[in-house]
């Protein structure tokens, strides 16, 4: 049946598009954290957009095997589909930004962590200082630098590479944009 | 699908560049304006652009053929775009206000062919600094108080938050924290 001639049975359209997209998302979170217990991959930053397409399919291609008067859960029309697969990727979009705090301590909340610890007593401004400090807040970032080939380590000097000047220019030049000084 | 259809399948897209052009005017001619006031303004600039193309759809012959009731699709296109605005905030413009991965990058970038040395690095960028501007974003933030002298916690849903993220590591890859890991 044409997009242009049909009708919503059940009005629930948007059932399909944001209930399947969850469910694809759903499925695509199961599956990494079963991927990564059972073997973590060394290129996970290129693994997770990869296993993230492979859902897509996956699911796109349920919901053409299955009829789609089957389910109202099921996308049906293009219009149906371009929204699913929008929703989709603005889903896991979201979620990949998410990710690198998963894998690296993100130091306030490493601070609020530390301060809960602490209990009613707190924390005075030395203890943290003494927790926080440039062998877990530095090095490992700058390590995580040379690892993803974006700086170089020659002859006890950090060097940048294009891939990292390209990636801090853009930082400088929108901040620069945005009228705003120097972050981190 | 119609061309139409296919410009409203498009709509949290729309919205993220209203919020993204809005965020850099705001702060462009309102450099004085607290940052998070911005980030809502502009937020709420793509938001209603969104609402306004939810109602258009909705009013308008576009969902003419359409297997939606018009209305029904303004909720799928809100979460699409508020996952999109949450990308644009976190992934690119929180990550230049606070990643320290991208601050020792601008200062590598200052550096040039000649590079840094770690203890030139540590004095222009160190664990004292980011600790100092952390806390200060946490005092400010509420989430964190002090008493007597001494730092305890304010509001907690940033503490949730942090809680939550040590189960996600503990689901995903085993440990609480980072430096268990090594």
């Amino acid at each position: 049946m044409a997009d242009d001639e049909r009708h919503a049975p059940n009005g629930g359209v948007v059932v399909s598009a944001i209930v399947f997209a969850l469910l694809a998302f759903t499925v695509f979170l199961a599956a990494q954290l079963v991927l990564w217990r059972l073997w973590k991959p060394a290129w996970q930053y290129a693994v997770l957009p990869g296993l993230a397409l492979l859902v897509l399919v996956a699911a796109m291609g349920i919901s053409r095997a299955f009829a789609p008067s089957t389910s109202p859960f099921l996308p049906s029309s293009i219009f149906d589909y371009g929204n699913f697969v929008v929703l989709y990727a603005a889903l896991v979009l979201a979620y990949f930004v998410t990710y690198p705090a998963v894998q690296a301590d993100s130091p306030s909340m490493t601070i609020v962590l530390l301060i809960d610890r602490a209990g009613p007593g707190g924390l005075a401004r030395e203890e943290l200082a003494k927790a926080l400090d440039n062998q877990s807040l530095v090095l490992p970032r700058l390590e995580d630098l040379v690892a993803g080939n974006l700086v170089r380590l020659e002859q006890g000097r950090y060097v940048i590479n294009s891939s990292g000047a390209l990636l801090a220019g853009v930082h400088v030049r929108y901040r620069r944009l945005l009228k705003m000084e120097k972050g981190g | 699908m119609a061309p139409t259809m296919a410009i409203f399948v498009l709509t949290p897209f729309i919205g993220l560049a209203a919020c993204v052009v809005s965020h850099v005017l705001i702060s462009r001619l309102s450099p004085g304006l607290q940052r998070v006031r911005s980030i809502l303004a502009s937020v709420g600039v793509g938001l209603a652009v969104v609402l306004w193309l939810g109602a258009l759809f909705f009013s308008g012959d576009a969902r003419r053929g359409a297997t939606v009731a018009g209305w029904e699709m303004i909720p799928a296109w809100a979460l699409a775009y508020v996952c999109l605005v949450y990308c644009y905030l976190l992934g690119f413009y929180v990550l230049g206000e606070t990643a320290r991965r991208i601050r020792l990058l601008v200062e590598l970038l200052g550096a040039g062919e000649r590079g840094m040395t770690l203890e030139e690095i540590l004095s222009v960028y160190n664990a004292q600094m980011i600790v100092d501007a952390r806390i200060e974003r946490l005092l400010a933030g509420g989430q964190v108080v002090i008493r007597d002298g001494r730092f305890v916690t304010g509001n907690r849903l940033m503490l949730y938050a942090a809680k939550t993220m040590v189960l996600l590591k503990l689901a995903f890859l085993g440990v609480r924290s980072e430096s268990e890991a090594v």
